[in-house]
Parts: C-alpha cells; structure tokens; sequence
C-alpha cells in the first residue's frame, strides 16, 4: 500500500506562482470593485452593521460547518456541531439569547420556589410530524435526555431530579432533590433537554440517524441527513415564534479550512463557522464578508498533576507556570485572536447571572504566575531537582496551536534545563487519557453552555487531572449546590483561588472563536451562544 | 604511438572515454545529479545549526522580510534554514524504506514467483493481508505498543510498502522462472540461489531499480503523513514533511513556508528518478555491449 | 478445468484470508490506546450505572477470544452489527459511502491506468528523449507534490477559475455526481498513476531491447504485430501494478475525502479506528480485503492467460497449444 493519503501533483512550480499571483491580483481587484459595505483589508473584529431587510425572502441558505457529524444524536455524540443541528429543528423548554440569559420557547414562563420547584407553563405548538405538543410529550423528552444511560451528553447537565409530573393540562413540574442555581439552563436545547413526541421517541430505532430524522417544534424541520456530508431543512411554517427567511436551509460539513474558504468566496456559502485565526484576514478579503469574532468562554492550559514526580513538589510547578510566555503566545501564535488567562472559568461565563464589574472583580483577584524566567529558575533552584529534569506533553491533533504553544514553552524550558518532549496523539487518545498519570497535560475545554463552567468539571470531584483536595473541591460541590448566582460566584472564585495558589493549573489562552458572514446574510445580536439559538431564524437577508 | 609508455596511454583513454560518455548525459540528468549532490551535503553536513531558533512574537512573516528571504513560520523559525536543517530527517528514513521494503521484495517476490505452489500461496496470501490492513490501526498500534519515534516509522513504512514489490517482483520473476532454458537448470541440478542471481534478477532488475527509485518519492510523503498519529518525527524537529503540515495553516500568511520544503521534497525525489534510471539503463547498455 | 479449479482454490484462499485477517484486526484493535466507553460517554465523569450498562452491551468484559467469537458467529449469521460510535446498522453506515468510494476509485484507476500505459508505452518506445524524461519526471512529480496543495490548486483552476466543476460536495445521483467526483478522482490518480507508468516504462523498454524485436524487423514484420507481441510480453508487471493502484485506492483516502469534503470510506475507516469502532472497521477492512483478493486473483489469472509457460505451472496440467501471437522473447543471457 503506497503512502497513508495518496499524494497529488501539480504540473509546474511556475504555474502555481503564477496562478497565485492571480488570485491575489483577482480578490483585490475583486474587492476593490464590490459593494461599498466591503471593510478595509486585515478588518478589525467589529464590522460595521449591514442593512437588512426583513421582508426579503431567499430560496436557501447555505452553511459551511467545519466538523462533520455521523449521528444527530446530541444525547450520545456530546459534539458542538451537534448541538448547533440540532438547534435547527428542535426546542428545549426555555432558550437563551445572545447574552446567555433565559427566555421563553416551548415554555411561555416558568416560576421556580427556592431554585427546588421549577413549574413551566407550556405553549401551544405542534410537532413537525404534525401531532400537538403535550404535556406527556414534554415529562418523556426529559425522562429521556436526563437519562444517564441513554443520553450521557445529555445527562450530565441535569442534578438528581426527585420527580417529573404533569401538574396541569399544560404544566409541567420538576422537582429537583437539591437547590440548584443553575438549573434553570438545563431544560433548554443549549444544554439538556430537546423535547420530541413520546411515541417518536420510545419507537425510534436509532435517533438522529437518516431514518430517523429529528423531530422537533424548531424553525426547520430536517428532510434529510448524509453522515459526514451534509443536512437539509425545510421551513417550519407552523413554527410558533419568528419565521426564517429562507425557504431552504442546508448545512455543509466542509472540513478542510481551505476549502471552506473558496467555498465561501465563491458564493458557495452564506455562513462559515469556525474560520481559523491563521487564515481570518484571508477570509476578511472576501467580497462582501463580515467576520465576526467572539470570545468562546474557552479554556486552554496546562493541568500539573501532583501525584506525579517530580510535580509533587510545588517549587517545579511554580518553575514551569513561570516559564509560559502567555503574551507571545497570544500575540504571536493566536494573531491577537485570544486573551491571556488568569483564571480558569472566563470572565464571560462568570458574569452570567451577576454583572461583567462582579465578574472581572473576582478574576483580578486571583493569582497570577507571571512570565519569568529568573523566578523559574530561582522556584526550581530551592526543588530537589535544581538541574533540571525531563518530561513529556502530548496534545490532540485536532488543536494544533496547543502544538506550537507546547514547542514554544519547551523552548523556555530548555533555558532553565527541563526538557519537555513534544507529541501529538490523536484526540480520542487525549481525551482517554485524563487522569492517568500524566505529569503535564493539556487541557481545552470548550463550554457549549453558559451554565457550564470548566471549573465544574476542573476543580470537581472527578476531575481530569486527578488531584485530591478536599478543600477545592468541597468549595466547588458548595458551588454546584449554590442558590444564588452570586453565591456560585464567590464560591469557584475562592476555589479557582486556592487550585491557582497551589498552581495545580497553569492557564494559557481564553479562546475566541470567528464566524464569516457572506453578503446575501447578516445577524443582530451575534454572540458565542449564537449558534446555540434558534439561530436560522435569525439569520436576516441583506438588503 | 609505440613509443609512449603502455600504462599512460591506457590511463588517458580511460579518461577519454568517461568523459565522452559525460557528454551524453541528458541536462536534466546532469542538474539531477547536481541536486542529489546538494541533498547529499545537507543530510552529512549540518549546515544550519540554529535553524530551530525560535520567535514567537515575530510569528509568520511572509517571504522577503528583512532577515528571512522565504519568510518564518507560525513559531517564528526561518523557512530557508528550516529546510535546510530538514533535508537529513526527510531524506535518510525514505531511502531505507525503499531499500528495505525492494530488499523482502526481490527475496520474497522471487521465492514466491521460482517455488511456486504452497510457497507462493503463503507469499501472496500475506501480501494480500498486508495490502488489506488499514495502514492506520498498525501505525496506531505500534506508536502506542512501542511508542513512536522515526526509526520504527521506518520498520512500519518498510513492512507497510513490502506487498506492492512482492508482488511486482514475483509477476517479473514468474515470467522468466518457467522459460525452457530456466527449466533446464533445474533438471541439471543447479542450486536455486545460483539460478536466480545469475539469469532471473539480471532481468528483472530493472523493473526492480526503477520502482525503488519511485518508493522513495512514495516513502518521503508517506513519513511526513504518519506525524500526524505521534508517530515519525517529533513535532519540534526539522523535517520537510512536518513543515508541510505546518505550513498546510500558513497557506495565505506565508506560502513560501509550504512552498520551499516541497519543492524540496519534489526536487529530490525527480532528481532520484532521473539519475537513478539514466544509471539504470547505462547498467543495462553496459552489460548487453 | 483449469480455470475453475484455480478460482476455486482462489476463493478458497480468499476466505480463510478474510478471517486470518478480522481476527488480525481484531486484535491490533484490542490493542490500539483509547477506550470505547469513554469515547461514548465523553470526557467528563460519567455513573458507575453507565459505564456498567455500556460494558455490557458491547461484551467489553468478556475474555478477548469470547468477544470475537461474538462477532464472527453474528457475521455467519449475515449480521455484520451495528456501529458502536451512532449504533445505526452497518449496511446503512457503509451503504452511500461504498458506492461513493468505489465511484472516485473507478474513475481513478480508469485515469491513471487509462493515461499511464500509453505515456509509459510511449516513454519506453522513446527512451532517453525529451519525452521520456517528461513523461517520468512529471510522473514523480505527481507523487511527490504535497496532496493538499495539488487538491487545492486543482480546486482553484479547475472550481473556481474556470468554473468546470462544482467545488466540494458529491451532488445529486448521476451525471452530477460524475462531475463532482472528475476533481478528486485526478487527485488520486495524479498520486497513483506514476507506479503505472514507470512499470509500464521498464517493462516495454526491456523487451524492446529483446533480440525477437530486432529480429522480427529486420525480417520485415509489419510494425503493428511486432508491438503486438512486445507490448503482450510487457503485460505481466504492467497489470501488476494496475492491480496495486487498484488496491490502494479501494480503502478510499483520508486527504482526498477532506479536501473535496466526501464521506467516502477513507475517513470513515480512520474516525472508526479512533474511536474503537470495532464492527465498522471489520466491515471495511472485509470489504477491502475482498476487493483486494478479487483483484489479485484476476491479475493473477492474466499472468496466465498471457503466459503459457506461467499458465502451465499455476493453473492447470491441462496440455494447451501454445497461443498465436505470443513470440517468446528469449532473454537468456549466458
């Protein structure tokens, strides 16, 4: 068998110089000669506002989705791009909106005593199948996605619930064993629940598969699925709440950024998710494209487990948190496209609930190791291995900036005489390894909720490094049990403070991430739950 | 012409005759050899000591900035000293996979294709094995059973590459291994080996030279495809195949990041064909004159 | 009859490989670093209970043999299983995607093979000229060009500058699929075709230098049943390696299905493999090995058939005239 990925040619060097010059010449001149609307070549992230028109009406919406998906089942793939088509086609029973705040869907309002009762008050709607929506079909949907063995993405979303009922012809009452402060995002198709007809779901033989379509109360109804290429949908016209503005809407799963790039600049795409920072002015030079980059609430840096030596010792903790040059990473590696982290949970996240001053009061204070070599190697100096030791760090293959930020930190490293070797594994294997005995790990973690806090799962009981402090993760089970958003606040704060100060972590980046928005679309509102939404009802033509 | 000394006469025809054969060497051939000669300096010599420097701050820059004629990459390495750094990684592995893999070619091909009956079935059932195992779970396997690392690449390559030139070898040699005069060794008595060497390889060789050449353009892109799994290079190292891969996300900030490694890639292994069938054939020539 | 009893004995191989072979996968799955269950239930902390059930539907804590023993007693039954990574069936799984695969790997092969002979043929008829040295220095470019740059650069002239193919996708059932698959069927057979021109090359070049042809030439045979007889004896390595670009090209490839976003069998295989999808990976590796076996076999068969001699040693006893038209070359040197 000749090579893994048959290698292609190309006639001659000259040719492809020539043709690059072209296409350079092409997009400038291209550029140039578009709609005035088009922004200044290497745009800065907040593009200037288009004019919409909301009576407009387009025949389809094409979007270009960089992973690809086998199954629809959010319950058991747990995959953003998941949840992003499913919010297509069906409802939770709130939602949340640009902010992450919560608002009405299958639910008209709710009420909740003490954050233990929760009582919703369901709206008429009916399934795409046609039949109504009911109060059984509403307890079914959630005995199901709350069920660890059958939805596990799902389930973990959802504390232990005491009982389900219906407590009237279109109410429904969850009483939960425990107060909890988050709860109220949970029965919401951005985190646990996506209610379908109680028949669909006990006879459906695979959900979320070609032969069985989603079915749900959303905007759009799924028509049709091939696994690994691509999703069609139809407009739901008996939808309840605003209608999409295209009659079709289809989602192309384009994984190679290149190609998802001349995809987009031939008009082949109205949307593209996921522009990756390397490429995002490229994508910007486009005709008539508008990027729009958001912070993500994403986690990235390093776990120092302390059962492993040498990373017992917090001295060579220390030495290695002071050896990230966090700025040039940012700067260099991330184009600017990321912000430095001081904490674990994001700014952003925090101030769901509270306020963005709360928030970032609560992040200043924690501590920080800051880059500095002479105090890495005085840190390491006062260890048992003042000379210097080896180690490894793996990352995933899917994130290869965590790559080069792992090469860049072992070039510091180097300096103070620990040699960090550098693989790469793939993702399934790095996600299989948390809490396995590794020395230094990476850590990513992508909240697709803005309930869901990487310090739930970081600074928890079962956390993936493995550590175990009973006066971190005691604060963060208080922090879990919190009634009060603000009381949850201070809690992972003073937690995150005391896992910080022991330097059992050691942050890197908060991650953004940049959508591109062709000419024949925009959106008002765009935010890092966008795609969480509603969202193709809200995609509004251009004028 | 009596007059002059045997031993000086025999001296400048010698020389006469090399350099008469130069001048039929096809330029392409001549540049050829001039590009494995430079190939060849760069994989002995390290010519580029701080091609691994790095500057993150700096990142991408694209060709013609001041200090870097081919640009950085996204860490901030020059491209030019990169490649040249890279030249012995890229080089040395691929030319023993196709060493090794033509190597149980030629000697399992030609036992499959002389022998015959349950030999050859045992042969051709493990090629077709070979050729039906997803290359990708024995990478996987050995890079976690083992652990990764270039050399064993190698060995995975060379067991990977194995079956094609099994089976090349073993259709050439079945073709002339029933031919009446090959036939008649046998009943004579002679040994097998001496058979093979003396009057089946010389004839499939080659068809045997020419497709080693080739597998070492496959292996120089194959290598660079299995780094991707942990296995091959380590991620930090110089190597063209690895900063193809880099340079894959680099594409619009610096292309020349892509562009010079494989070009690199694509001028030693031309160069190899070239030079290796121009010799091959001269082989041929110098044998049937 | 010959033929029949070396299919058979052929067939029968095949079988007893196809199972050596799952149980080979099998094993180095067994093997391979990652973990079904967490797969599943993601990274974060999952129930006792959950973890509990999901061993148990997929015999994780059973002994090795037992679990395989599981599988292969469903595929006698004509069960191949369903997919542990979105536990749809299996023929559903494979279904488009076989198809797709195979598509792009005919056009391929049809390319490579279609367009490889005739410049090798020409090469070797011409050897030492300019031609020849194109015709392999473009081959090996071909080869030794970065995959995703030429996937790419295709797209761009081919896509977006003259417009002649659409840009990634498979399109509707027919003539548009045909004309999404032309672009990265060239990829693959840019990447394949060079063994089959090179072969051919060597082949044709080394009979050409054979006494038969100077002979039959010199006595005045027509041009035409001289590269009859040359280009026949030539066949051998040169159906050979049409056979290997087959092979290769049956598992569908990883870089291809990304850049022109196909689901075709390559990535499948890959995320199956990952993920620790065991009966997915059986499926296409069978399914691979089978084709593959097949292949063989008829490349085998035409080794033969092209071949009295050949015929004769691995066939069959049965005594056959020898056929007209094939000149023994005799390359006997001393």
């Amino acid at each position: 068998m000749k090579g893994l990925g048959t290698s292609m040619s190309t006639t001659r060097r000259r040719t492809r110089g020539v043709l690059a010059t072209t296409l350079a010449l092409g997009l400038t001149l291209a550029a140039a000669a578009c709609a005035p609307s088009t922004p200044a070549p290497g745009a800065s992230t907040t593009p200037a506002p288009a004019a919409t028109d909301t009576t407009k009406e387009l025949d389809q919406l094409t979007v270009g989705l960089a992973a690809s998906a086998e199954t629809l089942d959010v319950a058991t793939s747990g995959l953003t791009v998941a949840y992003t088509i499913a919010a297509v086609a069906q409802e939770g029973l709130v939602a949340i909106d640009g902010s992450g705040a919560i608002v009405p869907a299958l639910a008209e309002s709710w009420e909740t005593t003490d954050n233990t009762v929760f009582t919703y008050t369901l709206r008429e709607a009916t399934f795409s199948d046609g039949t109504p929506v009911t109060v059984d079909d509403v307890i079914a949907s959630i005995n199901h996605y709350r069920d660890a063995e059958k939805a596990p993405s799902t389930a973990y979303y959802w504390p232990a619930v005491k009982s389900v009922e219906a407590t009237g012809e279109r109410e429904v009452t969850i009483t939960l064993e425990a107060p909890s402060a988050t709860f109220a995002w949970t029965p919401s198709a951005a985190a646990g629940l996506f209610v379908a007809p109680a028949a669909w779901l006990a006879s459906a033989g695979t959900i979320g598969s070609p032969t069985d379509l989603l079915v749900g109360t959303g905007p759009y109804t799924i028509t049709e699925f091939v696994p690994g290429s691509h999703v069609t949908a139809e407009r739901n016209d008996a939808y309840w709440g605003p209608h999409g503005h295209a009659k079709t809407l289809r989602l192309d799963f384009i994984t190679d950024d290149s190609t998802r790039l001349l995809a987009f600049q031939d008009g082949s795409l109205d949307v593209a998710l996921n522009v990756p920072v390397d490429q995002a002015d490229q994508w910007s030079k486009v005709a008539g494209a508008r990027l729009e980059t958001v912070e993500d609430s994403s986690w990235q840096g390093l776990m120092l487990n302390p059962a492993v030596k040498p990373f017992d010792e917090i001295e060579v903790r220390r030495a290695v948190a002071h050896a990230i040059d966090r700025d040039a990473i940012v700067d260099g590696l991330l184009h600017g496209r990321a912000t430095a982290a001081t904490g674990i949970t994001a700014p952003g996240q925090l101030a769901v609930g509270t306020s963005e001053a709360e928030a970032r009061a609560a992040v200043a204070g924690l501590p920080t190791t800051t880059f500095d070599l002479d105090a890495a190697r005085a840190a390491l100096a006062s260890s048992s291995v003042p000379t210097g030791f080896t180690a490894t760090l793996a990352y995933p293959d899917s994130i290869p900036v965590l790559g080069r930020a792992s090469l860049a930190i072992a070039e510091q490293l180097k300096q103070i005489g620990i040699t960090l070797e550098v693989s790469q594994i793939p993702v399934s294997e790095w996600s299989n390894s948390f809490g396995n005995g590794e020395g230094l790990q990476w850590m990513s973690y992508t909240p697709p909720v803005p309930t869901d806090w990487p310090t739930d799962w970081l600074l928890g009981e079962y956390n993936p490094e493995g550590f175990v402090d009973a006066s971190i993760t005691g604060l963060q089970a208080e922090a879990a049990a919190a009634t009060t958003p603000a009381e949850r606040l201070a809690k992972v704060t003073e937690a995150t403070g005391l896992a910080l100060e022991q330097q059992l972590f050691a942050p890197v980046y908060w991650g953004t991430s940049t959508t591109a928005f062709g000419p024949r679309v925009a959106t008002d509102d765009f935010s890092q739950y966008f795609f969480q939404t509603p969202w193709p009802a809200r995609l509004v033509p251009t004028a | 012409m009596t007059a002059t000394a045997p031993t000086e006469t025999r001296a400048r025809t010698r020389l006469q005759r090399a350099a008469r054969r130069l001048r039929h060497v096809p330029g392409s051939v001549a540049v050829s050899a001039l590009v494995l000669l430079a190939a060849a300096i760069l994989v002995v010599l390290p010519v580029a000591p701080h091609a691994l420097d790095q500057d993150v701050l700096l990142g991408t820059t694209p060709a013609g900035t001041p200090g870097h004629p081919f640009g950085t990459d996204s860490l901030g390495r020059d491209v030019l000293a990169l490649t040249l750094a890279g030249a012995r990684s890229a080089i040395v592995g691929p030319v023993v996979v196709a060493l090794g893999s033509m190597l149980l070619g030629v000697l399992l091909g030609s036992l499959a294709g002389y022998r015959g009956g349950w030999v050859d079935a045992v042969v051709s059932r493990y090629v077709d094995l070979t050729l039906a195992m997803p290359a990708l779970l024995l990478a996987i396997v050995v890079a976690g059973v083992v652990g990764g690392g270039y050399w064993i690449t190698v060995l995975v390559l060379v067991v990977l590459f194995s079956p094609s030139d099994i089976r090349i070898v073993r259709g050439a040699v079945l073709q002339h291994a029933h031919r009446p005069y090959i036939e008649s060794t046998r009943v004579l008595g002679l040994p097998a080996w001496r058979v093979m060497m003396r009057h089946i390889l010389p004839n499939v060789r080659p068809l045997v030279l020419t497709t080693m050449f080739l597998n070492i353009a496959y292996a120089l892109v194959s290598m660079s495809g299995l780094t991707y799994l942990g296995l091959g290079v380590s991620p930090g190292a110089a190597d063209w195949g690895l900063q193809l891969s880099d340079g894959r996300d680099l594409l619009y900030s610096n292309p020349a990041a892509s562009v010079v490694p494989g070009l690199a890639i694509i001028l030693v292994a031309t160069a190899v064909n070239l030079v290796g069938d121009h010799l091959s054939e001269r082989l041929e020539q110098g044998e049937d004159a | 009859m010959g033929v029949a009893s070396f299919l058979l004995r052929r067939l029968a191989a095949l079988t007893a490989l196809l199972v050596a072979l799952s149980f080979v996968v099998f094993s180095l799955l067994h093997l391979a670093p990652g973990d079904l269950v967490k797969n599943l239930l993601g990274p974060r902390p999952a129930t006792p209970e959950a973890v509990a059930a999901i061993r148990a539907r997929y015999h994780l804590d059973e002994p090795f043999l037992a679990q395989y023993l599981h599988w292969f007693g469903g595929v006698l039954r004509g069960d191949l299983g369903v997919s542990a990574r979105t536990g749809t069936d299996i023929t559903t799984v494979l279904g488009d995607r076989v198809g797709l695969t195979l598509l792009t790997a005919g056009l391929a092969a049809l390319l490579a093979i279609g367009l490889g002979v005739p410049l090798g043929i020409r090469a070797a008829q011409r050897t030492g000229s300019l031609t020849d040295r194109l015709v392999t220095g473009s081959a090996v470019v071909g080869v030794s060009a970065p995959g995703f740059a030429v996937g790419l650069l295709l797209l761009y002239v081919f896509a977006v500058m003259l417009g002649w193919f659409p840009l990634y996708g498979t399109g509707e059932p027919g003539l548009d699929r045909l004309r999404h698959l032309v672009l990265p069927a060239v990829a693959l057979a840019l990447g394949t075709g060079a063994v089959v021109v090179k072969v051919t090359r060597a082949a044709v070049a080394r009979e050409l230098q054979q006494d038969y042809v100077t002979f039959a030439r010199s006595r005045g045979v027509p041009e035409r049943v001289v590269r009859r007889s040359y280009l026949r004896n030539a066949s051998v390595p040169v159906v050979t390696s049409a056979g290997l670009v087959v092979a290769g090209l049956v598992g569908g490839s990883v870089l291809v299905e990304n850049v022109f976003a196909l689901p075709g069998l390559g990535v499948l295989l890959a995320d199956s493999i990952t993920y620790k999808d065991v009966p997915v990976v059986q499926a296409i590796t069978l399914l691979v090995a089978a084709t593959i076996g097949v292949t063989t076999a008829l490349v085998d068969l035409y080794t033969a058939v092209a071949d009295p001699r050949v015929r004769r040693a691995t066939v069959g006893r049965t005594r056959t005239a020898p056929r007209r038209g094939a000149v023994p070359g005799e390359a006997g040197t001393a």
